[in-house]
């Protein structure tokens, strides 16, 4: 039998179980679609802070503050020691214009350091003074394509939250991690609620960055004593109270979580596959068990047993390729409209998908063997 | 053309064991026309099974064009099946889901013929059994003896040598019967196809230039 000919018969019997057949292609196609777009945003978020990371260098030295008790103003030493030093602290908020746009952000409360810290180059207007934060002043700094989004520019006022805000500068929107809004450090108590505040210093340096956080370990054991727990290369945790971290070690980590959130999202993927190789299996056992007489017929007719088994077989893959089809196009589409650049990434996510649906493909095996042994005369005699 | 000698064949059901045939012999020849009678149970459609290379003897030897077929493959068989023998049976056994002509196709598919040419031959054989002007006809939208017709056209569509039919009447009325045996009795006279009926109908058997009677598994008398 030729290769179209198997294709026009198989069709024709997907086509027989229109419901079924529908069901498990959409069944496959979600479960291909989940793990590709969950592969796809955890990918691609990860690959925008090792990005951001990248750009500021591996001269950078991160100190998360974990422990509640430990205030900002504890840390305010270490300016002495390193000049460029920036204390920040972040929180998700609600920023609304007064044209009651609505966008959720990421507040950053910090000092003017962090403008060199993380370069972040002013497009219009001016960065956080020290006088803001002597003042406590409402002012804020947002990227370029909040503003056009907000259709804000400098001077006029947004809203975190309920407080209202003055736009003091613009900064180019790839100089910054987008959705972002800088505040002074002093009224970050009014915008960000302590229970959901992420504390963390960076310190930007000249010398070595492994020397100096092995000194900094040591600036903050001998401040905040406590005992210590060794983590990986580049990375220690003072009994959770703190984590130093340079930028080597930090991308390292993220690297890590980005291969285990692709095997976490793999695993997901695998396991809705696996269910819809069950139901593909399920759905071509009926078929060969609907189909008995014809099987018999197909026999007497002058079907060899290959051509019966690769007849079954071609439809489970077909049923699996149909929701490949289906999750490809409908990722292709959503990363078109809301994706960006991160195109490459889905494809990836789809290849790995494309593997184990070959796999779901090839449970068919099971049911077309069973079909392909099927005696001519006895399906006959049974249809009788 | 067919030469069956001391033909067995036992089923195992559950503990107790039927032999469906005892030691049967025939021989038909290129050209005949035979019908094979009996009662419920004597054995006739396990010995088309096994004319039809369906099903294989537990005992005995069967040549067909002088081949001995216990020496064939699997694959072998099935292109036997294909190219030499066709198959009418009395629940007419067409597939549901394609059309008259399509599934006059089916044999032509598995012969690899060329669509075009499948489409051909298939139509030229509806033709042949007047039903040339309801190819694209579902089964479920023709009568019985329509469907019957569409049964010969597929069991005619690759030339066969041999024709088996089990019970062709069996589900037809007489208006019906008559045309069903027309067909067969036209194509073995004038394509010089081999016939052979099983039917518990004597007016169908009297249409045939030989009957053979079976019962219990045995060839009782033969007449012509």
């Amino acid at each position: 039998m030729k290769a179209t000919d198997y294709l026009y018969l198989a069709r024709k019997d997907i086509a027989n179980f229109k419901l079924r057949s529908s069901l498990i292609i959409l069944c496959i196609g979600a479960g291909i679609l989940s793990s590709t777009l969950n592969l796809y945003h955890s990918s691609k978020r990860q690959e925008e802070l090792l990005s951001s990371l990248s750009g500021m260098g591996s001269q950078m030295i991160s100190i998360w503050i974990q422990d509640k008790e430990i205030q900002s103003k504890d840390l305010l030493f270490l300016s002495s020691y390193f000049p460029y030093t920036s204390y920040q602290v972040s929180g998700q908020n609600e920023i609304k214009s007064f044209q009651k746009i609505k966008k959720e952000a990421r507040t950053i409360a910090t000092v003017p350091q962090y403008q060199a810290v993380h370069s972040v180059r002013i497009k219009n207007g001016r960065f956080i003074s020290s006088g803001d934060i002597k003042q406590r002043r409402k002012v804020c700094v947002i990227d370029t394509s909040m503003a056009n989004e907000l259709k804000v520019r400098v001077g006029k006022q947004i809203r975190i939250d309920h407080d209202g805000f003055r736009v003091i500068g613009l900064a180019k929107a790839e100089e910054m991690m987008s959705g972002q809004v800088i505040i002074p450090l002093s009224v970050c108590g009014e915008v960000i609620p302590s229970e959901s505040r992420n504390f963390e210093v960076v310190i930007l340096t000249s010398g070595n960055p492994d020397v100096l956080r092995k000194e900094i370990e040591r600036i903050l054991e001998k401040r905040f004593p406590d005992k210590k727990q060794k983590g990986r290369k580049g990375i220690s945790f003072d009994n959770k109270r703190f984590m130093v971290s340079t930028a080597e070690g930090l991308l390292g980590m993220i690297k890590e979580q980005r291969w285990t959130s692709r095997m976490i999202t793999l695993g997901i993927g695998l396991v809705t596959l696996i269910l819809a190789g069950g139901g593909i299996i399920n759905l071509i056992m009926l078929s060969v068990r609907q189909r008995y007489k014809e099987i018999g017929v197909m026999r007497a007719c002058g079907a060899r047993r290959e051509e019966i088994f690769y007849l079954f077989l071609l439809q489970a893959v077909l049923l699996s390729f149909y929701g490949l089809l289906l999750a490809g196009i409908i990722g292709i589409g959503y990363v078109g409209v809301f994706g960006g650049c991160g195109f490459p990434i889905f494809l990836e996510g789809l290849l790995w998908s494309s593997i184990v649906c070959i796999g779901v493909g090839i449970c068919g095996c099971f049911p077309a063997r069973l079909a392909a042994n099927i005696s001519p005369w006895e399906a006959i005699r049974d249809a009788n | 053309m067919i030469e069956m000698n001391n033909i067995t064949k036992v089923y195992q059901l559950g503990e107790s064991r039927v032999e469906a045939l005892k030691e049967v012999s025939i021989s038909i020849e290129q050209g005949e026309f035979i019908s094979i009678m009996g009662p419920s149970g004597s054995g006739k459609s396990t010995l088309l099974a096994i004319m039809g290379c369906l099903d294989v003897p537990a005992s005995g030897t069967y040549l067909f064009d002088k081949k001995e077929v216990s020496n064939l493959t699997d694959d072998e068989l099935s292109l036997l099946r294909n190219e030499k023998i066709g198959f009418v049976f009395q629940a007419f056994h067409l597939l549901p889901r394609f059309s008259a002509l399509e599934n006059v196709e089916i044999p032509l598919i598995y012969k690899r013929i060329p669509q075009n040419e499948r489409k051909e031959r298939a139509k030229a054989c509806l033709e042949q059994v007047g039903l040339g002007h309801r190819m694209g006809h579902a089964p479920s939208e023709l009568s019985g003896g329509e469907q019957q017709r569409v049964a010969i056209a597929r069991a005619l569509v690759n030339s066969p040598r041999l024709i088996l039919a089990d019970e062709p009447t069996g589900n037809l009325d007489s208006t019906s019967s008559q045309e069903v045996m027309d067909i067969l009795s036209l194509l073995n006279s004038e394509k010089k196809i081999t016939v052979v009926i099983i039917t518990h109908n004597t007016q169908v058997a009297e249409r045939t230039k030989k009957v053979y009677h079976l019962k219990d598994g045995q060839f009782i008398n033969e007449s012509n």
